[in-house]
């Protein structure tokens, strides 16, 4: 599904010949904060309840587990290069998909600017599938935590 | 510099910071973003633009607008990450909490077109 989140997101983008309309950016980068959090989360997931239980229904609690406002501040947290880079880009991907979603200034996002983050993001959900073991108990750790009070 | 970094310690919010303090900090902030962007990217840098805000979650953060030349690539790709990295690195090094939130601006962008776009600050 990331894979498709990411190639809609692209697509938005050319949808119009020409200048942009504001709803296509705003859907595409909406479309690619949504790509690489469900890179994270099937991450997530696949650790602790494991690959062959993706269809079970535990694995959908533990995929819904993570709170997106918290999440983020302890990833970044983490000494790490590729989880930081990971997490940045995230982070950035929260921010204007909030503004995407919900503000209703205009967004004044360009199209070349708006591919390139979402290949930044189509780039960071890659980097998540190749995290190494040690980084993905890392990152687990970090969300699990992040609930914590 | 000295003096900018025993500011580094307090907090912009802090009332210990008069306001002339906060605005010598700000201008320090400012000044090591564009050093470290500058830093990463080189010659394909027209300009700096750094704001301080909150952000959408209500965090006190810090907005910085790259302006790219004509001659930049379309795609900045790993150096992108590299330069998000390096200004991440050196802000906290500085004793800064806020995020930088990092974009890239491209002469001659296709923007929305139901949006004004303003022009860039002119550059001191």
């Amino acid at each position: 599904m990331t894979d498709d989140l990411f190639a809609l997101a692209l697509d938005l983008t050319e949808r119009e010949s020409g200048r942009p309309k504001q709803a296509s950016i705003r859907r595409a980068i909406s479309s690619a904060y949504y790509g690489l959090f469900h890179a994270l989360l099937r991450m997530f997931a696949d650790q602790v309840a494991g690959r062959g239980a993706r269809n079970d229904d535990v694995y959908a609690s533990i995929y819904r587990y993570p709170e997106h406002a918290t999440l983020l501040r302890k990833l970044l947290e983490i000494d790490d290069r590729d989880v930081r880079a990971i997490a940045a880009t995230l982070k950035i991907l929260q921010q204007l998909r909030m503004q995407a979603d919900y503000d209703p200034l205009p967004f004044g996002m360009g199209k070349s600017e708006a591919q390139e983050l979402i290949i930044h993001a189509r780039e960071a959900a890659n980097a998540v599938r190749l995290l190494k073991p040690k980084q993905r108990l890392a990152t687990t750790a970090a969300i699990l935590s992040s609930k914590r009070r | 510099m000295k003096a900018i970094s025993m500011l580094a310690g307090k907090r912009v919010g802090d009332l210990a910071m008069s306001a002339q303090d906060r605005a010598t900090y700000a201008h320090s902030i400012e000044a090591l973003i564009e050093q470290t962007v500058r830093a990463q990217l080189g010659e394909i840098v027209d300009g700096v633009e750094t704001r301080f805000e909150q952000d959408e979650q209500g965090d006190a953060a810090i907005f910085v607008d790259v302006f790219l030349t004509a001659g930049a690539p379309d795609n900045l790709g790993r150096r992108f990450v590299d330069m998000q990295l390096a200004v991440m690195a050196a802000l906290e090094a500085f004793g800064e909490t806020r995020f930088p939130y990092l974009s890239t601006k491209r002469p001659n962008d296709d923007y929305p077109e139901d949006v004004l776009v303003k022009p860039r600050k002119r550059q001191a």
